[in-house]
């Protein structure tokens, strides 16, 4: 009898049970030691590649794969090898720097919370600034913010009603200093009467950065 | 045959709106695809991704299927594109994350050597050519049959056994000193 066949035979198998091999099978096996020896290393495979099992992830898991594979249908947008921002997994090397940077940031907060410790306090701020020194500090001496808020003599930020102050922020921060969108919004009714070309000069100064600060502090300060 | 029959019973009721079936064909084969992502891509994120695309293609494409194959053979051809088309874009295979991501209740219970021996092992399948290797995967762990498998792979069923075989042969030959056969 060919052994090479016989060997491919073995590989072919579904089930290794010797009693369900065919006769003439089972008869070779009995006197080919080559052959008994196939047979008994592809059971052995076998059996260990099935003892190799993955970790089950948990319910947790599978129910946030049906609601991803769900979102996926909804939005349309993945087909192909393009990820929304939701899939975006950071590189090993953004891992680690970025976990360290979240363990910080937690115990900022932490701090901020518990701590006594008032964001002013934190980021260098005395209690009440006045607009040139808040400006200062924001923008550092020198800057824009700090040569508009003394120029212009424009009235203390203080002076405007927190629903102002927050209108003012939002439609900055939302325009991203456009100046077509700058000049709709001078034209916008929140803007007192008054003080309205000089809180527009003011604020245009500043860079995005300077004013997703001012606002962080405005928030603090009048918190909505 | 009773599965693929309640399989497609499952797709015509979609296909008339009923979600439920929708979720009743991903809780069934959600675990098998990912697992079998898993085991290609070694990466459990990147096996989460694939499986979520497999499934949002299937459900988005299902209307095309024309039913000559069953839908089980179907969605692993989608999730085999898949991980192909991720594997050429990265080029690697993580065995030694797959090695950690094993059950590690059954790691507990193991020897020293046994461990030794599992890591050779998957280590000698991601080794293989990929058609044979693709053919070990989808016949022992997924425990495919022949037929399922040369559909999934786009081959003749003579062809699967033929990968199979001398997948078998190399391995036995690399594992021989391992398995101490």
């Amino acid at each position: 009898m060919d052994c090479k066949k016989i060997q491919r035979t073995i590989s072919e198998l579904d089930d290794f049970n010797l009693q369900s091999l065919n006769p003439t099978l089972k008869k070779h096996l009995s006197v080919c030691p080559s052959c008994s020896d196939h047979f008994k290393w592809v059971e052995n495979f076998y059996r260990n590649l099935k003892s190799v099992s993955l970790s089950d992830p948990g319910e947790e898991f599978w129910e946030r794969l049906n609601r991803k594979v769900q979102i996926g249908l909804m939005v349309g947008g993945l087909k192909g090898a393009k990820r929304g921002w939701w899939t975006y997994r950071p590189p090993s090397w953004v891992k680690m720097p970025a976990f360290a940077c979240g363990i910080a940031a937690a115990a900022v907060v932490l701090l901020i919370a518990f701590g006594g410790v008032s964001l002013q306090q934190w980021l260098g701020l005395k209690g009440s600034s006045t607009q040139v020194e808040l400006a200062s500090r924001l923008g550092g001496a020198g800057s824009y913010t700090q040569e508009g808020a003394e120029t212009l003599s424009c009235p203390d930020l203080d002076a405007l009603t927190k629903e102002e102050l927050h209108a003012c922020v939002r439609r900055l921060i939302s325009n991203g200093l456009e100046t077509q969108e700058f000049v709709e919004w001078t034209g916008d009714p929140i803007i007192l009467a008054g003080s309205e070309v000089t809180v527009e000069s003011n604020i245009r100064h500043l860079g995005s950065k300077e004013l997703e600060r001012l606002s962080y502090l405005l928030n603090q300060k009048y918190p909505q | 045959l009773f599965a693929q029959d309640e399989d497609f019973r499952l797709i015509d009721k979609f296909l008339a709106g009923n979600i439920e079936s929708f979720e009743q064909l991903l809780r069934k084969y959600r675990k098998e695809i990912y697992y079998f992502a898993m085991r290609l891509l070694g990466n459990p994120e990147d096996a989460e991704d694939v499986a979520q695309m497999a499934f949002v293609n299937v459900f988005r494409s299902v209307k095309n299927f024309k039913r000559q194959s069953q839908f089980k053979t179907w969605l692993y051809k989608i999730a085999l594109n898949l991980c192909l088309n991720h594997l050429k874009k990265n080029k690697v295979t993580q065995t030694e994350e797959l090695d950690y991501t094993i059950a590690s209740e059954e790691d507990m219970s193991l020897s020293m050597l046994e461990k030794e021996q599992r890591h050779e092992l998957l280590k000698a399948i991601q080794e293989l050519p990929e058609k044979q290797r693709l053919t070990v995967i989808l016949r022992t762990y997924q425990d495919l049959s022949y037929q399922e498998v040369s559909r999934i792979l786009g081959c003749s069923e003579g062809a699967a056994k033929a990968n199979f075989h001398f997948a078998l042969q190399k391995l036995k030959k690399k594992l021989s000193k391992v398995y101490g056969l």
